[in-house]
């Protein structure tokens, strides 16, 4: 009998307790990693301005320590059920489309009516809070664009002539192969590959090649998926030359989740990688306060566009992400939610986060500050790549789908498959995940 | 008549309300959810719709589901059946003819890689096989270039990592069994001229058998489970390749959110567990239920002989090198916490210092997580020394038609791979609204080791003499004041070991709070490190080392405390046996 009491016990000492006296708590779930902790200081800095202004409201912090893929996890987990979901949470653009079916999210239209701070954001980037229905669910932190990152060192060791700016995939396969030979033990050209880096090697690597061919993933038009497209498997193949040439790491260490902590930590600041496709926030792990200090990699770094297949228009590519804050729809205090929302992208909090974590500026007031142009030197560079540059479908089914291409990845650097048939692999799972009548064939 | 006899079992009660509620539900719970489309997110989220066998038709066409079912079948028969098994009998009879300080050193060894968390041997293993680990180095000093285990042979090196980590069940098992085994009887053959090899054919293992029945029986479900384990070190990968059921269920359930899939796969699973199940009761009704009962814990000693000195001494060497294939992963562990240049090479560090323990001992890092991890392991074995205590006495003291088939049913739920109905008590925690409670993850944790802790409390309970409680009835004591005042003293040290058999299992559990605690503030040292390792394991070795031994020690000192309590460790296995 004892045990069932404690049953019942344990069920109504669970279930939503009203604060006594007006005081509230809201709870505020987002992700903190050991070389992620930009988002964590702006957040403290928030608590404090908003408990000073809203006496009797309580702000819990609670930051998830875990990598992009187990944060997902974690946040989905929570937001099921009514009593663990948070009020205020970090979501990454690509789920909100995803989670807003799920019914997780908060229509924010009503609010954003009433933010005069809500114009000060740059029109394009507001569409990533966009979800089918037509209504904004979630505010961007900031956005990202994606480079080659190259270390002058190891190119001025091969001979290469700086700055470089590779035209086509064939010039990065010549100066990757130079770099071989000059240094037998370089990692000259590093692509992610494979399913343990996630969206990292779809963002970072797949979709830079793809979007250079004249074909694509999703047409945007016909709202269908792309199959058959030999864009597909040329990426593939240029991916396999990377790996079977050893111009990339070995397949094994592309296989290590933390494989991107030892790009930043140790293989670049050792002059023992030649370049790799990394996101604008590369300067964040190397700054004062990154996770990987490297006082210096202003000289020694250098920054490049990705180039098309062939040259053809517009010459380059990039991709563009990045991370939004939405308000949980199951908040028993959106008001107050929102108004938390607005004091963490408030100017000065939006400001000192994009500096901090290496951002593109979503509020036009902080592009335009000099503390942020003056952040380091590459804020430039990445900025102009936003004319180049691709947002991944956020489609609810897109995380599946993505994840098909990671394995049609890592099937080909291991050599499993060619690229031909991890390429059909991945047409026929395209085809179960989202049905015919939402393919094309390109 | 009827309802006295109701009265009587009525303790029973609560142990059957926690299994019904934490173990049923849940398996009915998985069979239903296979059959939609609920998921995490996306509309399957809001509103999940009955789709019929649409996730099994998938499993059938989908290719990871056959790889996986027969990576599991791989991983089953070679780390536990060929494994930890035969390893197991063959150390147990080496024991036999060993000498006596050998056998112990080497008998503790083995134990001690069995009672470390799963998490803490999955990190040792994961250093052992790395491609700079330990083995590499080894085989380096033979002048072979080793490959890199995890990524080039995941199954190999998950197979022999479970191996080294359960094989001591086995061995203790195995000991216990031949220990009982009459000495006359091998003599006898030994006159009659047989060879070593037919005494063991034709007369030992005959006579163990059922002792090789039920452990082939435990161990086979025990792996069946293995998830931890293979996440740590491989994570299933690379492309699937040590992807074995669990593995796949966690994935589709919790990392692509495809509720409805990852059930479907950890139903086959669950069914599968039963088939054992049922193979395993059916292999104990042939058996007296007596027989199942602890043994006294008395052993018996070999008395060596001149003419068998040549023996011992092969036996003696044989077990050393066992001996020191257990040891030296576990080397790892001890050497990289205290060398602050630590990698993943067992190697003597050039300056050894306690800075790896100085970085580790933070409130947030380890108080907070250990004091969590006490109250979860605490409260799991409260909850289940006292359910099993008042289920145990009816079964023990009155003859009912109900005692076979709980019994049974007991015995059957100790076949459940817990990890196969993670994803549907995630469901119904959320149902529940139970998330995040760490009283609800105590209760349903208690309930996973119930089974068992009813198990061995009743043949404790049933060597405690009647006659005694026969004199305090008549003097007019309850059966309640019986059970409290003469039958709990008599067996408190049987007590002791199941509580302390479910605190270990509770404290090295790594795969239930991560999925039920969300905030970090509750979680247990077993997610904290999991985290530490995600976030610095590339990196702070050392650091991880120390930290996982500072939570190992806890266990360990336990372990040690029982086993010197009981006389020696026959008692806890044998208690394990049924």
């Amino acid at each position: 009998m004892l045990s069932v009491a404690a049953v019942l016990a344990a069920a109504t000492s669970c279930s939503p307790t009203p604060d006594a006296a007006g005081n509230k708590t809201l709870k505020i779930v987002y992700q903190k990693t050991d070389s992620f902790t930009a988002l964590d200081a702006v957040m403290q800095d928030a608590k404090k301005e908003f408990e000073a202004a809203n006496s009797g409201v309580t702000v819990d912090l609670q930051p998830i320590q875990a990598n992009d893929d187990d944060y997902g996890t974690k946040l989905a987990l929570a937001q099921r059920s009514t009593d663990t979901a948070p009020d205020v949470f970090y979501e990454d653009t690509f789920k909100v489309r995803s989670d807003v079916d799920a019914g997780y999210l908060l229509n924010l239209d009503n609010y954003l009516a009433k933010w005069g701070e809500w114009s000060a954001f740059d029109e394009a980037a507001k569409e990533a809070g966009r979800a089918d229905d037509g209504a904004i669910y979630a505010v961007p932190l900031g956005t990202d664009t994606r480079a080659i990152w190259y270390n002058k060192a190891v190119f001025r060791k091969a001979g290469i002539p700086l700055p470089w700016q590779p035209k086509n995939w064939e010039d990065i396969l010549a100066t990757a192969r130079a770099i071989k030979a000059a240094d037998a033990e370089a990692i000259p050209f590093n692509m992610y590959a494979g399913k343990a880096t996630g969206e990292g090697t779809v963002m970072q690597g797949f979709y830079e090649l793809l979007y250079g061919t004249d074909s694509t993933l999703y047409d945007e038009r016909e709202k269908k998926w792309v199959v058959g497209s030999q864009g597909f498997t040329d990426s593939l193949a240029f991916l396999k030359t990377l790996y079977d040439e050893k111009l990339a790491v070995s397949p094994a260490e592309a296989l290590d989740a933390n494989v991107w902590k030892k790009v930043f930590g140790e293989w670049f600041p050792q002059g023992k990688l030649g370049a790799t496709v990394e996101g604008s926030y590369a300067p964040s792990f190397w700054q004062k306060g990154g996770a990987y200090e490297w006082p210096g990699y202003e000289q020694d770094m250098a920054a490049a566009m990705f180039p098309t297949q062939k040259g053809q228009e517009p010459g380059g590519v990039s991709m563009s992400g990045g991370w939004t804050l939405a308000v949980g729809a199951k908040s028993k205090n959106p008001e107050l939610s929102f108004t938390f929302l607005t004091t963490v992208l408030n100017k000065k909090n939006a400001l000192s986060y994009d500096i901090n974590n290496s951002q593109i500026a979503v509020r036009t007031d902080v592009a335009t500050d000099p503390g942020y142009l003056a952040a380091n030197p590459f804020v430039k560079d990445v900025s102009n790549l936003v004319k180049v540059t691709h947002y991944r479908p956020a489609t609810a089914d897109y995380p599946r789908i993505s994840t098909a291409v990671q394995e049609a990845t890592e099937a080909v650097i291991t050599g499993k498959k060619s690229p031909e048939d991890a390429a059909a692999d991945y047409d026929a799972a395209l085809r179960k995940l989202v049905g015919e009548d939402k393919v094309l064939e390109k | 008549m009827t309802i006295r006899r109701f009265l009587r079992l009525l303790p029973v009660v609560p142990s059957i309300v926690l299994l019904m509620v934490f173990l049923l539900a849940p398996v009915v719970w998985s069979f239903y959810a296979s059959f939609t489309d609920a998921a995490l997110s996306g509309k399957g989220a809001r509103d999940p719709q009955w789709v019929g066998v649409d996730n099994y038709a998938r499993m059938a066409g989908d290719d990871s589901f056959p790889l996986a079912a027969w990576l599991t079948v791989v991983f089953v028969m070679a780390s536990a059946v060929i494994g930890q098994s035969a390893l197991g009998l063959l150390i147990a009879l080496l024991m036999t003819r060993s000498r006596r300080v050998v056998s112990s050193w080497v008998g503790t060894v083995v134990v001690a890689a069995w009672v470390l968390p799963e998490i803490v041997a999955a990190f040792a293993a994961y250093a052992y096989f790395n491609r700079d680990g330990t083995l590499n180095q080894i085989l380096g000093g033979m002048g072979i270039q080793g490959p890199d285990w995890l990524y080039s042979f995941p199954m190999v090196a998950i197979i022999l990592a479970n191996t080294w980590r359960g094989t001591a069940f086995s061995m203790l098992v195995y000991r216990a069994a031949l220990a009982d085994v009459p000495r006359d009887v091998t003599e006898a053959a030994l006159m009659d001229g047989a060879r070593g090899w037919q005494r063991l054919a034709f007369i030992t293992l005959p006579l163990i058998r059922s002792s090789i029945a039920t452990n082939l029986m435990l161990i086979t479900l025990q792996t069946l489970a293995v998830f931890t384990l293979i996440w740590v070190m491989t994570a299933g990968g690379p492309a699937n390749a040590s992807t074995t059921l669990p593995v796949l269920a966690y994935q589709e359930a919790f990392k692509f959110g495809d509720i409805g899939y990852g059930t479907a796969v950890a139903s086959v699973l669950i069914v599968l567990g039963m088939v054992f199940g049922a193979v395993y009761v059916q292999l104990l009704r042939d058996e007296r239920m007596s027989r199942l009962r602890a043994p006294s814990g008395t052993k018996r000693t070999t008395p060596g002989t001149g003419s068998r000195r040549r023996a011992k001494l092969g036996a003696d060497i044989a077990l050393v090198l066992v001996g020191v294939c257990f040891v030296v992963p576990l080397l790892w562990l001890v050497l990289a916490a205290v060398d602050p240049q630590a990698s993943y090479q067992a190697k003597v560090p050039e300056t050894a210092s306690l800075d790896n323990f100085r970085a580790a001992l933070t409130p947030e890092l380890l108080f907070r997580p250990l004091a969590n991890s006490f109250l979860l392991s605490a409260g799991t074995a409260l909850v289940n020394v006292v359910a099993a205590v008042l289920a145990a006495y009816p079964l023990s003291r009155y003859q009912s038609r109900f005692n076979k088939p709980f019994l049974y049913t007991v015995l059957f739920g100790t076949s459940l791979p817990v990890t196969a109905i993670m994803v549907p008590v995630y469901g119904l925690f959320v149902q529940l609204h139970l998330l995040d409670s760490m009283a609800a993850t105590i209760f349903f944790m208690a309930t996973t080791t119930l089974p068992m802790a009813i198990w061995m409390t009743k043949n404790f309970m049933d060597s405690v003499p009647l006659e005694l409680e026969e004199a305090a009835w008549i003097d007019g004591a309850s059966p309640l004041v019986a059970l409290r005042t003469i039958v709990l003293p008599l067996m408190r040290q049987g007590l002791g070991v199941v509580m302390i058999f479910v605190f270990i299992q509770a404290w090295g559990n790594f795969f239930v709070p991560f999925i039920l605690l969300l905030s970090t503030g509750k979680q247990p040292a077993s997610v904290s490190i999991f985290s530490f390792f995600g976030q610095h394991g590339a990196i702070a070795y050392g650091q991880l080392a120390a930290f996982s031994i500072l939570y190992s020690v806890p266990v360990l000192v336990l372990y040690a405390l029982v086993s010197r309590g009981m006389g020696n460790s026959f008692a806890l296995s044998g208690a394990m046996k049924g």
